[in-house]
């Protein structure tokens, strides 16, 4: 039980993982909660199961590449039209969290309409095929591309933002974003690409949630969002190390609570266990004391 | 002339803010004259969002601290009064006096964990607390009833007097409008509330100038829970049934809304917010071709709102138009002045 | 300070100035008396049901089942047969949220033209409850098919209908089933922690306590819960033979499927609210069909010509939703349908009394509802508008042909009531 409870959670947690990357990444540069980032989530799932039902016919691939294409000119759109105006008059990052909210009401609202409520299942890798460890305990090779892919992802992710010029771009935006613009760097651009990853990630992880399992309906990234909020705050914000961390940190718990406790209790520990992170050290488990400047 | 002078003085010493608010207020206290049941209704609901936006307003534009788990204040102001009535029996006004003790406390314990962060972590905390409040609803079954909901909760009682009819309802909530309105402003013109926007445009000058942050945060979060409370109440006695699905973050996110549309910090803007979000999605649901499709439209707006009050191109048209009104007025006053 | 005492006060004169002329604001009492027909001679519903948001799916079937009944009586001639006396039905979006229900409830009670018979919906009970009190107070007929709140048709006052079976009932039928019948002394269960699924948790766990058998797992979870596989893990710690479902069907499908991934191999169990065909097509194509226990409420007889009049144009209507199900009509759409034929039956039996048919004459009318022919069997509304129905055992099986279908065991020897001892 122990084992096959740690397996689910870190299966859950990778997910978590995937999405809370997404919203550090955007609310290190503008300290903005991207709240679109759920829908995200939810149309990039959506998307993939209905090319592949009619475009890209059985080939999982194809259909991946194009869910991400498309992921990340929504993310792309979506600074374009509904944050980019708000952002540059400089008004506080309320406006731009309500405007969110109205994409994110927009997206699921079409997502539904296009979809139904019914359940229908969904493509996955490697169906049926499962490794059995020595205590009986069944794992899923959807379960472990799941976690190498993540943490592939990470790996990646890391190296972009420390290596490549962009990556560094998005780095000092998060340092100092008014520094940036009056050094000359394409800051809209720069703020655009940052929300078109955000939302490839979350397409990544929609679609790898969806194959965990098996099954889509419209209620899939419901839930999601809060927690991998949650994740990163937990972990620290504007830290990768730290929001995958505290995915998996979040999931496992959760996991766990819910095995030998109940779900109810799981719910309430997660939210819990956040606050009183909060409340001991409040920049996260890997962030680092912050001074403001007067 | 002379009554020409008087109003001026008036407008001046009231302040237009305040006058619009009370116009604005008498032409809502005379609505119930002329609609039927049904909108009147929906004003009922404006007029207690009024408050919540009120409530929130106090919070997000004087203390520069937004919230997102508004939603839970407002249902424990609507559970405390709907369990007085389900175990013991007591009407509003007895539960009253609860209601703001209880939401006092619910902010006061959301406060104690703010007072130890800055302000991007406060979206998660308030996130979380208002979840954890959710969850406490929906599971103490013993209190709350649960998942079943309280249902038959009665109308408002005031002092032996039920205001069985809607527009002596929707007048009362007006008139609580009012007390709100007035006992907001006043705190804003305090020394209170000048501290508090002190700390919100920069909360280290403050602290150097010996303005306690801790107390202050804990104050005006208790103050704000209390009108939520409020609001909450006479939700539940307006309604009549309550369950935990009502509480939820969407709650919060409407609120949040009806603020910004009508501006931080603007109290006469919060109750035209209240008044244009929750008017318009009864609006649309009258638009036949937009039946499946009325909620995009509420996104749509409310991006709409955000591009056209707080964006460049926005401001460009709005700068546009208010010089064409300017010309318009000033081309009239001319006129005048020639005859 | 003085300044606003002043306006308060002119503001506080107004008010009391206008609430001396209060009249004609309020519904008149009257409304249940009127002629509900309209200058045509055509008949008004409301339907409010969740057509978006996560339950939009039994909106659309209902709605289907209460058009089906509509083309069947428009093929009549309508209801005089000479193409006059119309039945009008207009939809209402509450997106499954409580206060939207509200709203147009009053919307409903308030509107004079249309003048509406009665409101048919919401589909959660949560949903219905909110509205009860709008439409209890100004005396409308509230037909809320599926509300199986406990609460909902005491707290109606005499207005409210429903075609569902209060848990009560119901859930103590199923524990009958499977320990009496079934013949199974480890249970778990799962059930969604709304107030639907807490009742039945409720009368369940009771029910086979008074049986001498204790569920070895009781796990609620949350709406919108995708990942079952923990609640699920710590079930399969404790070794049940069955476990019990009371879920929506869409979550039904998750939980089988997440439980054969861990490996808890025993017999399952779905409520009558998940035992649809789309459930048997979703299990079907991931092989975990077989097997699968569920309780179906009512009879279907698909030689009866009601229901094949019924099954005739619902094929002709909607050939797609008919294919997808595996040429089985849709649960909802026949409650949608039988709601509808019963309130059409009302309207011509009070058009033939000397009152005519008014909201007050339609509501006696319905509420004596007695062996109406439905597609579903026969329907009885017994003492205080409670619906009579007989639940029977049925499981998916597999056919000759290889291919997976719902039966029901209509002919067993076992009386659930008795074995409950509601005889």
């Amino acid at each position: 039980m122990f084992i096959q409870l740690l397996m689910n959670g870190i299966a859950l947690g990778s997910v978590y993982a995937l999405t809370a990357i997404g919203y550090s990444l955007i609310y290190s540069i503008l300290q903005l909660i991207n709240m679109s980032n759920a829908a995200v989530f939810l149309t990039s799932s959506v998307v993939f199961y209905l090319l592949y039902n009619s475009v890209s016919k059985g080939m999982i691939f194809v259909t991946f590449i194009l869910t991400l294409a498309f992921a990340g000119c929504l993310g792309y759109i979506i600074e374009l039209v509904a944050i980019r105006p708000i952002r540059e008059k400089g008004d506080g990052n309320t406006y731009a969290l309500i405007s969110s909210i109205g994409v994110k009401t927009i997206l699921e609202k079409v997502c539904q309409g296009a979809f139904g409520s019914e359940i229908h299942p969904f493509p996955t890798l490697l169906a049926g095929k499962n490794i059995v460890l020595w205590d009986g305990t069944k794992i899923e090779w959807i379960q472990i591309i799941i976690i190498v892919a993540s943490l592939l992802i990470l790996t990646v992710m890391t190296w972009y933002t420390q290596n490549t010029r962009t990556g560094r771009g998005l780095r000092s935006l998060s340092q100092n974003l008014n520094a940036c613009h009056l050094m000359g760097m394409p800051v809209n651009r720069l703020i655009g690409i940052s929300f078109a990853v955000g939302s490839m990630l979350a397409a990544v992880s929609g679609v790898a949630y969806c194959m965990y399992l098996k099954s889509i309906s419209i209620s899939v990234g419901a839930a999601i969002g809060n927690k991998a909020f949650a994740a990163t705050v937990l972990g620290g914000i504007g830290i990768l190390k730290g929001s995958v961390v505290g995915g998996f940190i979040l999931a496992i718990i959760e996991c766990f609570v819910s095995g030998y406790g109940n779900s109810t209790a799981s719910q309430f520990i997660s939210f819990g266990i956040l606050i009183v992170m909060l409340f001991i050290k409040p920049t996260g488990l890997f962030g680092k004391k912050e001074q403001r400047k007067v | 002339m002379k009554n020409e002078n008087k109003f001026t003085e008036i407008v001046k010493r009231l302040g237009v803010r305040h006058l619009i608010f009370f116009v604005t207020m008498i032409v809502l206290a005379i609505v119930p004259l002329f609609v039927n049941s049904y909108v009147l209704k929906i004003f009922q609901s404006a007029a207690i969002n009024m408050i919540f936006g009120m409530s929130l307003n106090l919070l997000m534009g004087i203390g520069g601290t937004v919230s997102f788990g508004h939603a839970a204040f407002y249902g424990v102001g609507a559970y405390t009064t709907a369990c007085m009535w389900y175990h013991f029996g007591w009407n509003f006004t007895s539960a009253f006096p609860l209601v703001i003790l209880f939401s006092a406390i619910a902010g006061l314990l959301l406060a104690i964990p703010m007072s130890r962060v800055t302000g991007r972590y406060v979206t998660i905390i308030t996130l979380s607390y208002a979840e954890i409040l959710n969850l406490i609803m929906r599971n103490w079954t013993k209190v709350t009833n649960g998942v079943m909901g309280i249902l038959n909760i009665p109308n408002i009682k005031l002092f032996g007097f039920e205001l069985a009819y809607k527009d002596e309802q929707y007048w009362f909530i007006l008139v609580l409008v009012v007390v709100s309105y007035v006992m907001i402003n006043w705190l804003v013109n305090s020394k209170l509330g000048r501290n508090l926007q002190a700390m919100r445009d920069d909360s280290i000058a403050a602290e150097a100038m010996g303005i306690p942050l801790f107390s202050h945060k804990v104050i005006i979060f208790t103050i704000s829970a209390i009108f939520a409370g409020i609001a909450g109440a006479l939700y539940a006695h307006i309604y009549g049934y309550i369950d935990y699905t009502v509480f939820t973050s969407n709650l919060s996110f409407n609120c949040i809304s009806v603020v910004v549309v009508g501006g931080l910090g603007n109290f006469v803007g919060t109750i035209f917010g209240a008044l244009f979000l929750t008017i318009l999605p009864e609006m649309l649901r009258n638009v036949e071709f937009l039946f499946n499709y009325r909620m995009i439209v509420y996104g749509v707006i409310l991006v709409l709102v955000m591009w056209w009050n707080h964006s460049i191109p926005g401001a460009k048209i709005k700068a546009k138009l208010r010089s064409i009104f300017n010309k318009l007025i000033h081309r009239n006053v001319e006129s005048v002045e020639e005859v | 300070m003085k300044k606003f005492l002043t306006v308060l006060l002119a503001v506080l004169m107004v008010l009391s100035a206008s609430g001396c002329s209060r009249n004609q604001n309020n519904v008149e009492v009257a409304n249940k008396d009127k002629p509900a027909a309209d200058k045509d001679g055509n008949y008004h519903v409301a339907l409010c049901l969740p057509f978006t948001g996560t339950s939009q799916s039994y909106a659309k079937y209902i709605e289907m089942g209460v058009n089906i009944a509509l083309k069947q009586l428009e093929r009549k001639g309508w209801l005089n047969g000479d193409g006059t006396g119309k039945i009008i039905v207009t939809p209402f979006d509450d997106t499954d949220v409580a206060t939207e229900g509200a709203a147009i409830a009053e919307k409903v009670v308030s509107s004079t033209d249309p003048f509406y018979l009665l409101e048919i919906g919401s589909f959660r009970s949560d949903v219905s409850l909110a509205a009860v009190k709008t439409y209890r107070d100004a005396e409308v007929p509230q037909y809320a098919l599926t509300s199986s709140h406990k609460d909902f048709l005491p707290s109606s006052g005499d207005w409210g209908f429903s075609l569902s079976m209060t848990q009560d009932i119901a859930a103590s039928r199923v524990a009958a089933y499977d320990i009496k019948y079934l013949g199974f002394k480890k249970i778990a269960l799962i059930y969604s922690n709304d107030s639907w699924g807490n009742e039945t948790k409720t009368y369940y766990t009771a029910q086979a306590e008074k049986f001498g058998v204790k569920l070895l797992a009781s796990e609620g979870y949350e709406s919108g819960t995708q990942d079952f596989k923990s609640i699920l893990t710590g079930i399969k710690q404790t070794e049940p033979e069955l476990v019990m479902c009371f879920c929506a069907e869409t979550d039904i499908v998750l939980i089988r499927e997440q439980a054969e991934q861990i490996g808890l191999n025993c017999a399952w169990q779905v409520s009558s609210k998940s035992r649809t065909p789309n459930v048997l097509t979703n299990l079907t194509e991931k092989g975990l069909a077989e097997g699968l226990y569920g309780i179906y409420a009512q009879s279907k007889n698909l030689k009866d010509p009601v229901y094949m009049a019924y099954e005739e144009i619902y094929k002709e209507l909607y050939p797609q939703v008919y294919a997808d199900a595996k040429n089985t009509t849709q649960k909802y759409a026949d409650q949608g349908y039988n709601c509808m034929a019963t309130v059409i039956w009302a309207i011509q039996e009070t058009m033939k009394t000397s009152t005519g048919t008014t909201r007050q004459s339609f509501r006696d009318k319905l509420a004596t509802l007695n062996n109406f022919h439905s597609v579903q069997g026969n329907l009885t509304f017994a003492e205080g508008r409670k619906i009579l129905q007989i639940q029977y055992l049925s499981q998916i099986v597999k056919k000759e042909d290889g291919s997976f279908a719902w039966i029901n065991y209509e002919d067993i020897p076992f009386d659930a009531d008795k074995e409950c001892g509601f005889k």
